[in-house]
């Protein structure tokens, strides 16, 4: 039997083109040097530490500060003590009186040389307190209202 | 350095060692490079193992003890100091502060020769030089020559050329601006600050502070590293002390002691004034004194506040005693009169009067007035021993009165079963008790408070360095030993004894003034008296009768007159008069016009 063979045969056909976007796409070439990027990467990593080193630097820094004001500061109380002593020392009754007498020829004051003055005591109630003056506010103001202790009484 | 031996070059050696080599074969050669091999990996290992083993000794056996070595390198504990607290009067005057000084220290490994050292810094530092000498040990790195030197023998020091072998360091000593002034009340500091005597020692732990405690690291030269450091303990500095002594009525005190003093040859001397109703001690004058800054120049007997801790037989001050007690038991009445014999037989002994004034009979003001021995011996004996004990306890005497100073005596008070012989007549007029100046004070201050005892203080309030007030010191509860009435009736007595009495020198015109003369044989120490050895003094109130000063004058062994009228006196009304004319009361009576001049 005689089998015939089915013939085919076959033509050329012009397929369409891909789409572009279906071509995958050519490895372009990166711009970037792997040196920058090596140095970029190294900056990230390496900057908290500059500023870690920064801001303990700057904190040493200011702690030289407060230790040198410090001691500044502890020289000034103390040289103010001194003062403070030395005013208090000239200020001394025994200092005061020693001046009075023998330098100044000053005599404590005899018994008819006092003189009481008698007040109302309405009168002396409806005064009122006297205002400082603005001497004593400045005295005041500047602490020195030590001038004025002496005059209370127990 | 290898020498090849002579004759024998390089090459003669590199063709011996080619042809033992070429002799090998290759198996022996194999053994001898693995055998090589082997040597040197186990010395390797060796050494590897050496290593291993040291850093395990090094991180576990030593750890940590390097540790601690390296923490003492790096890190460094801070003593935060304090100052100590201030000390002012009664209205904010400075008395004692805190001035820095320097401290002279050696070095006593960079000193070479010890004696050259020694000669040269000696006289600056007004020691002697073996003494620094012997201080030089050389192990050692710090050693203080002296402490708290004056700033002209430092700038003296630092002219000298001994850089590295001297060294100063700043501290703090106690100042007293007003030197002398109140010494026996202030009292005084060691060398470390520490309160040794007076206010000083009695506040210590107010005063002191409590110093902080800090860890730092430490930078290459040895400075703290601020931002490193940690607080272990905040310094806290100590608190300020405002007192009840009154800086100017207590220069008035010690001013009028010192005069009498010079006027009456006393030895020694003493005054205080109070303030009756609050028991503020306003001034505590004590003579002999000394400087708070240089006690150590005195002898120490001196540094004792003889107000608060000697005892003395009080005489005829203790009078006022004797007759509250009689009229507040009700043993005698104040019409009740007593004989004047001219003396009082009792035994063996003979009790009389100095100045025999009446005849007849005497009341009890009398022998107030005229300070009769002869009358408070009978009116002792009226009151009898164990009333008359009660009352002297209730007084406060035998005890101490609990005021804030240390050192204080209780005085000597024996109970009745211990009052031999005239005992009980003599207590009546002063002799054979003992008490202190402050309790006698106290005692009759009684007596302007219508019998209430108010105790002494001398502290006001404690304040924080800024000035605020922290605790104010409130005068203990006081308790009554006499009724209003006897304590009056005593009070007027005592007015009548300066307006016409034995204390007319205590008088001062425009105020009404009530006191007490006193007038005591000194205790001999193996019994008896001493022969013309006196204690005068006078215990006054002014202005009656609402007296802001209470005032008590003692002189010891007064040369020539030596009645308490006649030289403690005087020094009451000098006392009381100025501190009035300062405190600003007025008198009440119109004062004396004055005399006109021609």
């Amino acid at each position: 039997m005689i089998a015939i063979d089915r013939r085919t045969q076959s033509y050329p056909v012009v397929m369409p083109d891909r789409r572009l976007r279906d071509r995958p796409t050519p490895r372009r070439r990166s711009r970037r040097s792997p040196m920058a990027a090596a140095m970029v990467v190294a900056a990230l990593a390496i900057l908290p530490a500059l500023l870690y080193v920064f801001q303990r630097t700057e904190a040493a820094k200011t702690g030289y500060t407060i230790l040198h004001l410090q001691r500044e500061f502890a020289l000034l109380q103390s040289e103010h003590a001194r003062l403070h002593a030395t005013i208090s020392s000239l200020r001394s009754p025994q200092r005061i009186e020693r001046i009075a007498t023998s330098e100044l020829g000053m005599v404590p004051p005899r018994q008819h040389q006092l003189a009481a003055i008698t007040m109302a005591p309405a009168i002396a109630a409806a005064l009122p307190p006297a205002a400082p003056s603005l001497l004593q506010r400045i005295g005041a103001w500047l602490g020195l209202g030590e001038a004025q202790a002496h005059e209370l009484g127990p | 350095m290898t020498r090849r031996p002579p004759g024998r070059s390089r090459e003669a050696g590199h063709h011996q060692l080619t042809r033992r080599r070429a002799a090998l074969s290759d198996a022996e050669l194999h053994r001898l490079v693995r055998r090589r091999t082997s040597v040197l990996f186990v010395l390797l290992l060796a050494g590897l193992s050496l290593l291993v083993g040291r850093l395990v000794y090094i991180q576990g056996a030593q750890a940590d003890h390097l540790q601690r070595l390296a923490l003492h390198q790096q890190l460094g504990a801070f003593i935060l100091p304090t100052e100590r607290g201030r000390i002012f009067d009664r209205a904010g005057r400075l008395l004692v502060t805190n001035v820095e000084v320097d401290s002279a220290y050696a070095v006593p490994r960079a000193i070479r020769d010890r004696q050259a050292f020694a000669r040269v810094v000696a006289p600056l530092l007004r020691m002697d030089p073996r003494e620094i000498e012997r201080r030089l040990e050389p192990r050692l790195y710090f050693v203080w020559l002296k402490r708290k030197v004056s700033p002209e023998t430092v700038a003296a020091l630092r002219a000298l050329p001994l850089d590295g072998q001297l060294g100063f360091l700043k501290e703090e000593r106690r100042g007293y601006p007003a030197r002398t002034l109140a010494a026996h009340v202030l009292g005084f500091v060691g060398i470390d600050n520490q309160g040794l005597a007076g206010v000083e020692l009695a506040y210590e732990t107010t005063l002191r502070g409590r110093p902080g405690r800090a860890v730092a690291g430490l930078d290459g030269v040895g400075r703290p590293l601020l931002e490193t450091r940690r607080l272990a303990a905040t310094p806290v500095d100590g608190s300020d002390l405002v007192l009840t002594i009154d800086q100017v009525i207590q220069h008035i005190a010690e001013r009028e002691l010192e005069r009498a003093l010079a006027e009456t040859g006393a030895a020694r001397g003493m005054v205080l004034v109070m303030v009756p109703r609050t028991g503020e001690i306003l001034a505590l004058a004590a003579r002999p004194g000394f400087e708070p800054g240089a006690f150590h120049r005195v002898a120490p007997e001196r540094w004792v506040n003889p107000a608060v801790s000697a005892v003395y037989e009080p005489g005829s001050t203790f009078k006022l005693i004797t007759a509250a007690a009689a009229l507040d038991s009700g043993r005698v009445d104040q019409n009740d009169t007593f004989a004047c014999p001219p003396f009082l037989q009792l035994g063996k002994y003979r009790i009389r009067d100095v100045h025999r004034y009446c005849t007849r009979t005497q009341t009890l003001e009398d022998i107030i007035r005229h300070s009769s021995n002869v009358g408070a011996a009978q009116v002792a004996q009226v009151v009898g021993k164990e009333i008359f004990y009660d009352y002297i306890r209730r007084f406060g005497f035998g005890a101490p009165t609990g005021i804030d100073v240390p050192g204080e005596s209780g005085g000597i008070v024996n109970p009745p079963t211990a009052w031999l012989g005239p005992g009980l007549e003599t207590i009546g007029f002063g002799q054979g008790i003992s008490t202190t100046a402050l309790q006698l004070l106290t005692a009759a201050s009684a007596l302007v408070n219508d019998g209430m005892l108010v105790p002494p203080h001398v502290v006001r309030m404690v304040r924080d360095r800024e000035g605020r007030v922290v605790r104010a010191v409130s005068p203990q509860p006081a308790r009554r030993v006499v009724t209003p009435e006897t304590a009056r009736a005593v009070l007027r007595m005592m007015v009548r004894a300066v307006e016409d009495g034995t204390g007319k020198m205590a008088a001062i015109p425009g105020y009404t003034v009530a006191g007490k003369t006193g007038t005591a044989q000194k205790p001999a120490p193996e019994g008896g008296y001493l022969v013309g050895r006196y204690i005068a003094s006078f215990l006054g109130f002014v202005p009656v009768p609402h007296p802001r000063l209470a005032i008590l004058v003692i002189l010891d062994e007064p040369r020539g007159a030596y009645f308490g009228g006649a030289v403690a006196a005087p020094v009451f009304r000098e006392i009381a008069s100025r501190t009035l004319w300062y405190l600003r009361v007025p008198p009440m009576t119109p004062l004396a016009l004055p005399p006109q001049t021609p």
